[in-house]
């Protein structure tokens, strides 16, 4: 009994061993950087609310076989050009937010479209390719926003162009226009927001273990054991979160004054509501299928072609909207570098969470936008403690980021050259 | 004849047409607008030397099987290191830039065998794997010249430790070969010792490639089930063309930045494999053949395209990088048509 359990818990750190990694990482780090605990709280929670959408964007096209989603920079900019056109029409407040999700729906659809067709015509190398379409994209973008608007293309708003009329802006401010236009429509602060999570988590712990008592399961003693310091880690933040409103003025002020868009955790769990029902439908059926064997799935009747730009449609949509919202919530834009770096972190943070290539859900993403974003947020600081030097924590994380993306398509590539070497036999 | 010239021009692509049409109407833009026709040649000639090494780096790549090499910064990043360690060490005129080469090389040939092993476990995904190793790399490097202990003060950053952004040198191997028997002829300069260079490089590969052990390379990476019925080692010949590939990367970048005036350091190189990728491309390489003479042509378009592209901008739309713009969707968009062709040719 006692070795088949422990057998059972070497096999659950076996199965999580990545999560568990970085969940040691990310303590490590937090510890080390000696950052307030107030101002990690609301780093991370702001992270969550502005990036999650994007990350759940990547989980159709992995199960679907085209891999991680390199190309949802191009669903960013399909976001980033609603935003530009929406405000410079002057809207403000709610609608905006509704116009741009208006707007980059169609752009988003025929993006996805395209990179879907290419896609079939490189099958096999779908993320290198994904990955350079978002390169030559962001050509074309910057070819359209830097020289055919004001020349080709008529713009109304002269005050985000650039002086000689021709071109956008390369930074711009959405203050009093765009910024906040779905935050606002249902927000807390930190302040409170910290209250509910705790006791919600602190019932959601006790319901649990009354559950466990009268189920009485007979799962072995490590195991047990594991989940109730679970358990208990979870009582304990709980209890230290609610505790955390009564600290200094400073962290107060951080808890109090910031906004916590309630608004946007909706819409992130929307998304992974639609995550989850998608898969249950017969389109659903067809994605896992496509993903596992293509052959299989042409031989039972599944257009595979169409499933998969119904994939990177889908993709695409979703990471122009989490651009949308990532936007409003920052209230500035680089024109012509806001996307860039969205898919790295993306993928990377869903790598974090457990994911592969081949294999992605919501659990995933959400665990891995928290802890990717707390290694992330606290890495300059770690740098500055570690090595008296900022810049040396700006180029770990970088070099993590890439780092993470790096190892798990080896590890994935290995599995494949096995599994191929094995069929072959 | 007629035939004759359709199979010709099918032969050499769609896309290498349109690249070469591109470059010859920016030659004559260049030429119309009179915008100094001759320095803007000397520029295209000098680029074509300066890169040429690096695209070089693709074909022992290619040839063994290991595709196109989108980790080569890892040798930009040996050679750029051996660079700065010569530097280091105090080595003034040739002999700088010669120990330059060869300490990158020593470096490249070790972190390309490395890689060449780990290219072996993944076969089958080496091009996407290839481009975050790259990546990864050049971040790991940043922290490697933060904390490279460095005495020479031309070298250091002026506050603290580490190495500079850019390393001038002017004082060191700075433009050696771009003036080494270089011609004027008509206001057009000529680096004639700087080909002759670049063409000993491309003699040396064609001996190798000729030779025994060339040769046993290109049936490992042609076909790797042949090889194994033939009893020639399959992974050792990969790791030989990536070291090899390696090797060229590390002295290229060298060539690349003594024509360029600076050792460019921290995130410089990131994505100047991609360069080299869509060179090659253009010259009409495939992910699984590739020649001298594809990167002879290739590098002439690309850079040529390149160097016209900024003064021809520079008329067209005033203060801008249009330059720029063009380089990003000429090269991405040049990679995006090789990889849809991969398919057809298996």
């Amino acid at each position: 009994m006692q070795e088949k359990s422990t057998a059972r818990l070497k096999a659950v750190i076996k199965k999580y061993n990545v999560v568990i990694f970085f969940i040691i990482l990310a303590i490590a780090a937090y510890i080390v950087s000696g950052v307030a605990p107030t101002v990690f709280l609301q780093e991370i929670a702001s992270r969550f609310c502005r990036n999650t959408f994007q990350v759940l964007a990547l989980i159709i096209p992995v199960i679907a076989g085209l891999g991680l989603n390199f190309s949802i920079v191009i669903g960013a900019m399909a976001g980033q050009m609603a935003v530009i056109h929406t405000v410079s029409f002057g809207i403000t407040g709610f609608p905006s937010f509704l116009v741009s999700v208006l707007i980059s729906t169609p752009l988003a659809i025929l993006f996805g479209f395209l990179v879907g067709k290419v896609l079939n015509k490189t099958k096999g190398n779908e993320m290198i390719t994904s990955m350079i379409l978002g390169y030559l994209a962001n050509g074309i973008y910057q070819f359209i926003y830097l020289y055919l608007i004001g020349t080709a293309i008529p713009f109304p708003d002269k005050s985000m162009m650039n002086d000689n009329g021709i071109g956008i802006k390369s930074s711009l401010g959405f203050d009093g226009t765009f910024r906040y236009s779905l935050t606002d429509v249902w927000n807390t602060t930190l302040y409170d927001f910290v209250l509910i999570a705790g006791i919600a988590a602190l019932v959601c712990v006790v319901i649990y273990l009354i559950r466990a008592f009268m189920k009485k399961k007979k799962s072995g003693i490590p195991v047990r054991i594991a989940q109730y310091i679970g358990c208990a880690v979870i009582a304990v933040l709980a209890v230290f979160l609610i505790i955390l409103r009564q600290v200094s003025f400073q962290a107060q002020f951080v808890m109090k004054f910031v906004k916590f868009p309630l608004s946007a955790v909706i819409c992130i769990l929307l998304l992974c509501l639609f995550n989850t029902w998608i898969f249950k439908t017969k389109l659903g059926h067809n994605f896992r299928a496509v993903g596992m064997n293509q052959q299989v799935a042409m031989v039972s009747g599944i257009n595979v072609n169409r499933t998969r730009i119904i994939a990177m449609i889908l993709s695409t949509v979703f990471a122009a909207w989490g651009q949308i919202i990532r936007l409003q919530d920052i209230g500035t834009m680089n024109t012509y570098s806001a996307h860039e770096q969205i898919a790295l972190l993306a993928v990377a943070a869903i790598l974090v969470g457990g994911a592969s290539v081949v294999k992605a859900s919501n659990k995933n993403a959400l665990l891995g936008i928290i802890l990717f974003h707390a290694i992330f947020a606290v890495s300059p600081q770690v740098g500055t403690a570690l090595f008296a030097d900022s810049q040396v924590g700006e180029y770990f994380r970088v070099f993590l980021a890439y780092g993470i993306i790096f190892v798990a398509l080896a590890m994935n590539a290995v599995q494949q050259a096995k599994q191929s070497k094995e069929r072959k036999r | 004849m007629n035939e004759k010239i359709i199979g010709g021009l099918k032969r050499f692509g769609s896309a290498r047409l349109i690249i070469s049409l591109f470059f010859i109407a920016l030659l004559v833009i260049t030429y119309v607008l009179d915008l100094s026709f001759a320095a803007t040649v000397s520029d295209v000639l000098i680029r074509w030397c300066m890169n040429f090494l690096l695209v070089l780096a693709m074909v022992p790549s290619v040839l063994s099987g290991c595709g196109l090499n989108f980790a080569s910064t890892l040798g930009i990043c040996c050679g750029l290191l051996g660079g700065v360690l010569s530097l280091e060490f105090g080595f003034t005129g040739v002999m700088s830039l010669i120990m330059a080469a060869i300490f990158g090389s020593v470096f490249a040939a070790v972190i390309g065998g490395i890689y060449g092993k780990l290219l072996n476990y993944i076969k089958g995904s080496e091009m996407m794997i290839a481009t975050y190793v790259g990546f990864a790399f050049v971040s790991l490097m940043c922290i490697v010249w933060v904390f490279l202990p460095i005495t020479n003060d031309s070298l250091r950053l002026a506050m603290g430790g580490g190495v500079r952004l850019n390393v001038e040198l002017s004082a060191t191997f700075g433009e050696m070969l771009n003036n080494f028997l270089a011609v004027e002829i008509g206001g057009i300069t000529i680096p004639v010792g700087f080909m002759l260079v670049c063409a000993a490089f491309c003699v040396l590969l064609r001996l190798f490639l000729n030779s025994r052990a060339g040769r046993l390379m290109q049936v490992a990476g042609e076909n790797p089930k042949f090889a194994k019925a033939l009893d020639i080692s399959v992974n050792r010949n990969r790791i030989l063309g990536t070291i090899l590939s390696m090797v060229l990367s590390a002295i290229g970048i060298l060539f690349y930045a003594q024509s360029y005036g600076f050792l460019q350091l921290y995130t410089a190189p990131l994505r100047m494999s991609f360069l080299a990728v869509a060179a090659v491309l253009i010259g009409g390489a495939t992910t699984r053949r590739a020649s001298i003479g594809n990167v002879v042509l290739g590098t002439l378009l690309f850079n040529g395209i390149l160097a016209m592209s900024t003064p021809v901008a520079n008329a067209l739309a005033p203060d801008s990088n249009l330059a720029e713009i063009v380089r990003i969707i000429v090269s991405n968009g040049i990679i995006v048509y090789a990889l849809t062709k991969i398919k057809r040719e298996v």
